[in-house]
């Protein structure tokens, strides 16, 4: 181990550390070949840092020197910052000690674009190489696609890494020339696509030839941020749903903009993350993916931004009164996760119960459901134990205060 | 009705559900140990039967399933005082009114059960990504202060994971250790003897805590949050909890 070391680990974890994405869910894979590690499916924390972020893979990036110069990003060329790099064997054996300690789950490896996209995902594609094929490593691996790499390049990488992300940043095609006009949305789309091609070829062909290697087994997933640009919720969302509908992601990550850097595109330094429109955000978008809700359906009242006051089920049934309430001793499943309050286990819980014997109020409150919030919108057996259903009253009882600003006199 | 008393292990207790079934009724099951004679009960001990525990075990497989029948073993795994009964209440209701009621999940015999049976599972889980080990020699050792006995549940994991090593967990507040390689695993009573006596500086432990403390956005800090997700009481054995702020 180079004596350096401690330096450019600290430098290039720095430099990943706005990436979002860090599960290890997804695949299931015993130790072969006599290796080091396994995958569960669900996924394991390994600890969380200071921020309440979960730590389960080790993010790094291979190297900070960056010829774009993305105005939000703090790698982009003109930044006066110290730069580091790790080579393919430095991060292959810090990944094995560290995992062999159980520290880790595996390794998300990002870079920045050093000499050209491909010599970047080559060296990247090393990496891979040396933990898969020579440490027999079979942990988990995430790997960033860098756009405008070639596709023979991302195909070999995604016989090797579990799960590969090729980042949005910017919803929209104007946003993304304001901020990065090195990248433009074709040389996004294009990678996104592919992976999503050829994820369907691998499967299919895994049907019928039993040796075919498996291609991004976990999928792939995407990041946007949110607050560098004036995109609205539903624009943000729309384009969440479309990755789902038509390239099956899995995940699509939200992150409130930091402010790193001084431009004249940008929010300025003194700006807050905004944290509670992330969270509303991925609210919606486990509404898109596990709870049959369509974009159209959250933003029906013609807004263009959520409600920052309450969540957005809530607010949905609040303007859909007519559906409520409901009995949960009859509703069917697809109603009964519509209810705020409820979620999908829960209301698994609910169906099973009811198989056996009908479910009370005091039933109700085992299955582990957020009554404040549902108790207003059921009946069991019958009976109804909320307030009333008004939208007004139930808004103001269930709305979260907005917490206290302080003022700023920067405005 | 009787008290059965045991003598602590799985198989015992199983034992002891054979007999409730098959025999007489048992009002209570308990650890020889730990039992408290009301005034009014008979009690009896059972003695550990292979034959009896291994034909219950398969009779809860079949008619439970696998997921509740490991649940049954879970619930021994909390060690928490009275885990018999509730089990016993579940197992007892199961089979007189009709394995379905296992799904019904807010009966008042059910739900004890199942709560019981989550935090144990809650802590397995965690302890996947909880255990911390230590390069000594060739061998990689961790320590681990669980609240459940959650060894044998972790065991096939670990065993897997580090095939090609050799690992020792430590669970102090039972003094067991749990040694694994090559695939087989042990779980055995610890002595000092497994652990050389100057343990040497690890280089990737402060590598590991210089990480943890830069991956945090300096905006975004929250340990509330953090808090929520490891509570204090399983820091003390993660490496990267200690001292995070004197760190260069």
């Amino acid at each position: 181990m180079k004596s350096d070391m401690y330096e450019r680990l600290t430098l290039l974890a720095d430099g990943a550390k706005y990436d979002v994405s860090c599960s290890s869910s997804g695949v299931s894979r015993k130790n072969k070949n006599n290796g080091l590690g396994n995958s569960q499916s669900f996924g394991i924390c390994h600890t969380w840092a200071a921020d309440g972020r979960c730590i389960s893979l080790m993010k790094l990036l291979m190297t900070n020197n960056c010829i774009y110069n993305c105005a939000y990003c703090v790698n982009r060329a003109e930044n006066d910052i110290p730069r580091a790099s790790l080579s393919p064997e430095e991060i292959a054996s810090l990944t094995m000690e560290f995992y062999r300690r159980n520290y880790i789950e595996g390794l998300f490896l990002s870079s920045a674009i050093e000499k050209s996209a491909d010599q970047t995902m080559e060296r990247m594609y090393q990496v891979l190489h040396l933990l898969r094929n020579v440490h027999n490593f079979n942990g988990y691996i995430h790997i960033k696609v860098i756009p405008g790499s070639q596709e023979d390049l991302v195909q070999r990488c995604g016989l090797l890494a579990d799960r590969m992300s090729v980042n949005m940043e910017l919803p929209s095609k104007r946003s993304l020339s304001l901020l990065a006009p090195q990248k433009d949305l074709d040389k996004i789309l294009n990678p996104i696509k592919q992976i999503s091609r050829d994820i369907i070829y691998n499967r299919d062909d895994r049907k019928y030839l039993t040796h075919t290697p498996k291609f991004v087994p976990a999928g792939q997933s995407t990041q946007v941020i949110i607050g560098a640009t004036p995109d609205t919720d539903r624009k943000i969302l729309s384009v969440s749903e479309k990755l789902y509908s038509q390239y099956q992601l899995k995940r699509v990550y939200y992150s409130a903009y930091v402010p790193v850097n001084e431009g004249p595109n940008l929010p300025s330094l003194w700006a807050k993350p905004p944290m509670l429109r992330e969270h509303r955000l991925y609210q919606a978008d486990w509404l898109l993916r596990f709870y049959g809700f369509t974009v159209s359906e959250l933003f029906s009242n013609a807004n263009e931004n959520m409600d920052i006051e309450m969540d957005p089920k809530l607010s949905w049934a609040l303007g859909h009164l007519e559906y409520f309430p409901l009995e949960i001793n009859r509703a069917p499943y697809s109603m009964l996760i519509r209810v705020p309050g409820i979620g999908d286990i829960s209301a698994k819980k609910i169906i099973a119960e009811r198989r056996v014997r009908s479910l009370d109020f005091e039933g109700l409150k085992r299955t582990g459901c957020v009554l404040k919030k549902a108790q207003h919108f059921v009946l069991a057996k019958g009976k109804y134990y909320g307030q009333k259903l008004e939208a007004d009253v139930l808004r103001k009882v269930l709305a979260d205060k907005p917490a206290v600003q302080q003022i700023s006199i920067w405005g | 009705m009787t008290d059965y008393l045991y003598d602590g292990t799985f198989e015992g207790f199983l034992t002891c559900l054979y007999c409730h079934f098959a025999h007489e009724p048992a009002s209570t099951i308990a650890e020889s140990g730990f039992y408290q004679m009301g005034w009014s009960s008979t009690c009896k001990t059972i003695k550990t039967n292979e034959k009896e525990a291994e034909y219950m075990y398969k009779k809860l497989y079949r008619h439970l399933g696998l997921q509740t029948s490991k649940d049954v073993y879970y619930s021994y795994l909390s060690q928490v005082y009275g885990w018999e009964d509730i089990t016993l209440s579940f197992v007892d209701l199961c089979f007189r009114e009709g394995a379905k009621f296992k799904d019904a999940h807010s009966h008042d015999r059910v739900y004890p059960f199942e709560s019981l049976v989550l935090k144990v599972k809650r802590e397995v889980h965690r302890y996947e990504g909880f255990v911390r080990f230590r390069q000594i020699g060739y061998t990689l050792y961790a320590k681990i202060h669980p609240e459940y006995f959650i060894l044998p549940a972790i065991s096939d994991h670990f065993t897997d994971r580090f095939r090609n090593e050799k690992i020792i967990i430590h669970d102090e507040r039972r003094n067991l250790a749990l040694i694994a390689h090559d695939g087989d695993s042990l779980l055995i009573p610890y002595s000092k003897s497994m652990q050389e006596k100057d343990l040497p500086e690890d280089p990737f432990i402060l590598l590991w805590k210089k990480y943890v403390k830069t991956i945090a956005i300096e905006s975004r800090i929250n340990p509330k949050l953090q808090q929520k997700f490891i509570p204090l009481k399983y820091r003390k054995d993660l490496v990267e909890m200690e001292n995070q702020k004197e760190l260069p």
